[in-house]
């Protein structure tokens, strides 16, 4: 698959301190990766130099094949970018907004009022067009930030925290329309929400202090993260300890009461475990996954360390 | 060109939706009237020293209405979206001074009901009401280009309007300056001071040498523009 946006070894200082070193990843097209990291951690400063806000200090990015250094105009062309802030002018209407985004956005007049049009629908804003956008709820307005960023119908978005500050049924709404846009497009999505993201990227970068600390799809991120098994056996507990101890990726066996439990790592470590066990010829009766890994555990852990 | 004139549509609609575009002018053209009844010449159908009023006004109206181009929307948040959209930063620059100077353009016209007052009580020499006016226009076009890149360099609007004045007094002391030396410094320090250019303005002529020097200060302004918004990337 090529790569809508490749972010080359980018750094970016404000003054004597790096707020971003060596970030390197790419957005693939038809992809939404997350963009993971506490406060602070540069997903924001990422973003805006993706965006060609900030010019980076080292390194290059490169968007739909266009290098955001040598034809940043061009770059920009095929970026739709909805920052963390969403603020927009509140005393436009919808509609004269998106109209007026679209000139900028170098729409033929011939585009324009289908491509408004269009830009509505998908963020949900159908009967919102002639508000003005200084009465418009917070969660409405993050919806005309989200339609700025659809109207020139770019290649590859950039959305800050889109679901920031909306109610439940927006944050479905806005999920499924990330989820939708971003089978043809690029999509770099940035948010506090793990389980969001766990929903609708296949793959994440997970920043911290800015330096990239993992560039991973969230199903190998999540098994490296450990899983917790609980048996209960017909044999001795105490053997099956001694058993499950010795395997590979067995960090932790006890026994709780009648079950033994297990804690460690890989995505095959259930069957490994209640395969050893029958080996060695103790009856079970139950295994059970009381947790497995999560992308928060996964995500603890990366930046713990 | 089109992107800039998006821009400067925009902007001037946001200022005229809003009271302060429609105070600004008020403020403006009520300043010209009180100005109108201290600066008339005792039996004289003269405007020359009503328009140099004016022409310090216009200071003060361009750092208001400066401020509000750069430092006011990134106040507001909204800076960042058009400085990632695909446009230029000339035509950002541009645009920007075409939407303040429309206002400018309202404010000067709404200050003519002063002359057409004087005139029909009596007869004013036409050439240097014209040119007066041609003076506005072109002092403050070139003091809202300075002002823009005052506001590009800040985020804070009452410090981008406090620096376009301060840079503008500055300007005005050079003048004050040149009048205490001599030699070549007299003349590089008159020649930068807006007060030297005005005079022709005031008495009816259009030099060629004046009209050049605001146009030149409105280019500066404009590339300073340009230069800021670089910088801050």
């Amino acid at each position: 698959m090529t790569a809508g946006v490749q972010v080359r070894g980018v750094s970016r200082r404000f003054g004597g301190k790096a707020a971003i070193s060596d970030v390197t990843f790419d957005v693939e097209q038809g992809e939404v990766l997350g963009l993971l990291g506490p406060n602070g951690a540069g997903k924001t400063t990422t973003m805006r130099v993706m965006t060609g806000y900030l010019r980076p200090t080292t390194g290059r990015v490169v968007v739909g094949g266009v290098d955001l250094a040598e034809d940043p105009v061009a770059a920009r062309q095929h970026t739709g970018y909805m920052p963390e802030s969403s603020a927009v002018p509140t005393e436009m209407t919808v509609l004269a907004f998106l109209r007026y985004c679209a000139r900028l956005r170098r729409l033929p007049r011939a585009h324009r009022q289908k491509a408004v049009a269009s830009a509505l629908r998908q963020a949900g804003l159908g009967g919102m067009a002639d508000a003005r956008i200084g009465t418009l709820s917070k969660g409405y307005r993050q919806r005309v930030a989200l339609a700025q960023a659809l109207v020139h119908e770019p290649d590859v978005l950039v959305l800050d925290e889109p679901t920031a500050g909306l109610d439940p049924r927006q944050v479905t709404e806005t999920r499924e329309l990330i989820a939708k846009l971003g089978r043809t497009r690029s999509v770099l999505l940035s948010s506090h929400l793990l389980s969001e993201v766990a929903n609708l990227c296949r793959r994440v970068v997970v920043l911290d202090k800015g330096r990239v600390l993992a560039v991973s799809d969230v199903a190998s991120l999540t098994a490296a993260s450990g899983t917790r098994l609980e048996l209960r056996v017909t044999g001795d507990p105490a053997r099956v300890v001694q058993i499950v101890t010795a395997m590979t990726g067995v960090q932790e066996a006890a026994v709780r009461g009648d079950m033994v439990v297990v804690k460690g790592v890989g995505v095959d470590l259930g069957q490994r475990v209640a395969a050893a066990v029958v080996d060695a010829g103790i009856g079970l009766l139950e295994q059970r996954v009381a947790s497995s890994g999560t992308l928060e555990e996964a995500y603890l852990n990366l930046v713990r360390e | 060109m089109r992107q800039a004139v998006t821009i400067a549509a925009r902007d001037l609609r946001a200022t005229y939706v809003s009271a302060f575009g429609v105070g600004c002018t008020a403020a403006f053209a009520a300043l010209a009237g009180v100005l109108l009844v201290f600066d008339l010449r005792g039996n004289q159908a003269r405007l020359d020293l009503w328009f140099s009023s004016l022409f310090i006004a216009l200071g003060l109206l361009a750092a208001l209405l400066a401020q509000r181009a750069f430092a006011e929307e990134e106040r507001a948040g909204t800076l960042e979206l058009l400085l990632t959209a695909p446009v230029r930063f000339w035509q950002i620059a541009v645009g920007k001074l075409l939407g303040v100077c429309g206002v400018l353009l309202v404010a000067i016209v709404a200050t003519i009901v002063c002359p057409l007052l004087v005139s029909s009580m009596g007869n004013p020499d036409a050439g240097p009401i014209i040119t007066g006016y041609i003076g506005l226009v072109l002092v403050g076009v070139g003091f809202l280009s300075l002002g823009l890149a005052v506001s590009a360099a800040t985020p804070n609007p009452l410090v981008a309007a406090a620096g376009t004045a301060a840079a503008l007094v500055a300007l005005w002391l050079a003048g004050v300056l040149a009048g205490g030396l001599g030699g070549r410094l007299h003349v590089v320090l008159e020649y930068l001071s807006p007060t030297s250019h005005v005079t022709g303005f005031l008495r009816g002529t259009l030099a060629v040498a004046d009209v050049a020097y605001f146009l030149s200060m409105t280019l500066v302004g404009l590339v300073a523009v340009v230069a800021v918004l670089g910088a801050r990337r």
